[in-house]
């Protein structure tokens, strides 16, 4: 049996996802974490789906990383089918949490035509204890109105970088707030899985 | 003594693994299935048409997919990284208690 290609391992997970889905990716090895995006992004385009980078950074990096994993980004930016979206650093701090979200799918998908897929991090400051709590109600309040926004998102956290002191509590409100979760480590123990599983009966 | 309480994951091992054994030794029957996985028969058959939804299992044989399959070969890296991560369940809407 080819272990990649099994249901609950990232990429075989990644195939069979569905349009839509409010997805987490929690890593501790980049390498994996980039190759779970680049497949992500992979099966949008195939799918004809427009895509989104949202960075709080110059995309230059990113994209010639995107290029080196074998996605030449540049050719889908002309034919307005990928975009990068440069978001300000703490988008968490706003007022309206749900009209930030709103306006930022709606400002960052402008010309572009659905359905769409975006990867991105919700939470910037995961280091503090202010800067979680703050993105973690942000991160529920997108989850309570997921629907409406009609896109798929991957949100993408490295694990070593989340505050320490209540790293289990943060963690289990980041599951909580997505529908899948993608565990990018050593391919040995990558694993992704409905967080409905876990689901107290 | 109470029973332990299972997340859903847990109960879905313990059926898929009932399954799995019995349907070694010929036709896995619904009251083997419930007795091994230590549930009242009218929850037992929810859980399989959940499964059934999944595609982890077929009803008619009673059998795991190819999919049932990969989760019980996951089932112990997905209990890996939620105990390395501090996690055994989760609050979410549309739990219910056994």
């Amino acid at each position: 049996m080819n272990s990649t290609a099994s249901s609950y391992q990232p990429l075989g997970f990644l195939s069979r996802l569905g349009r839509n889905r409010h997805v987490v990716m929690l890593y501790d090895d980049e390498k994996q974490a980039d190759l779970f995006i680049v497949r992500y992004f992979a099966d949008g385009l195939a799918k004809g789906e427009s895509c989104v980078f949202l960075t709080e950074v110059e995309p230059t990096p990113i994209r010639q990383k995107l290029a080196v994993l074998g996605i030449d980004v540049g050719e889908f930016e002309a034919g307005n089918h990928f975009r990068f979206f440069q978001t300000p650093r703490t988008a968490a701090g706003k007022v309206d949490a749900l009209d930030v979200q709103r306006a930022l799918v709606a400002e960052s998908t402008k010309g572009m035509r659905g359905p769409f897929r975006f990867v991105g991090r919700t939470i910037s400051d995961t280091e503090s204890i202010e800067g979680m709590s703050q993105g973690m109600e942000f991160e529920k309040v997108g989850n309570d109105h997921f629907e409406e926004f009609g896109i798929g998102l991957l949100c993408f956290y490295d694990v070593r970088r989340i505050e320490q002191s209540r790293r289990g509590r943060w963690i289990r409100g980041l599951l909580e707030n997505h529908q899948s979760v993608i565990y990018a480590s050593d391919p040995r123990r990558s694993v992704a899985f409905e967080t409905s599983l876990l689901e107290m009966r | 003594m109470p029973k332990a309480k299972r997340n859903k994951m847990e109960i879905y091992n313990d059926i898929l693994t009932a399954i799995n054994q019995e349907s070694c030794h010929g036709e896995a029957r619904p009251t083997r299935i419930q007795a091994k996985s230590n549930l009242a028969y009218d929850k037992l058959m929810r859980y399989l048409v959940e499964l059934e939804g999944m595609e982890t299992i077929t009803r008619e044989p009673l059998v795991l997919t190819q999919r049932g399959h990969d989760f019980l070969q996951d089932y112990d890296r997905i209990k890996g990284f939620l105990e390395e991560m501090g996690v055994k369940y989760l609050r979410i809407k549309g739990g219910r208690e056994d």
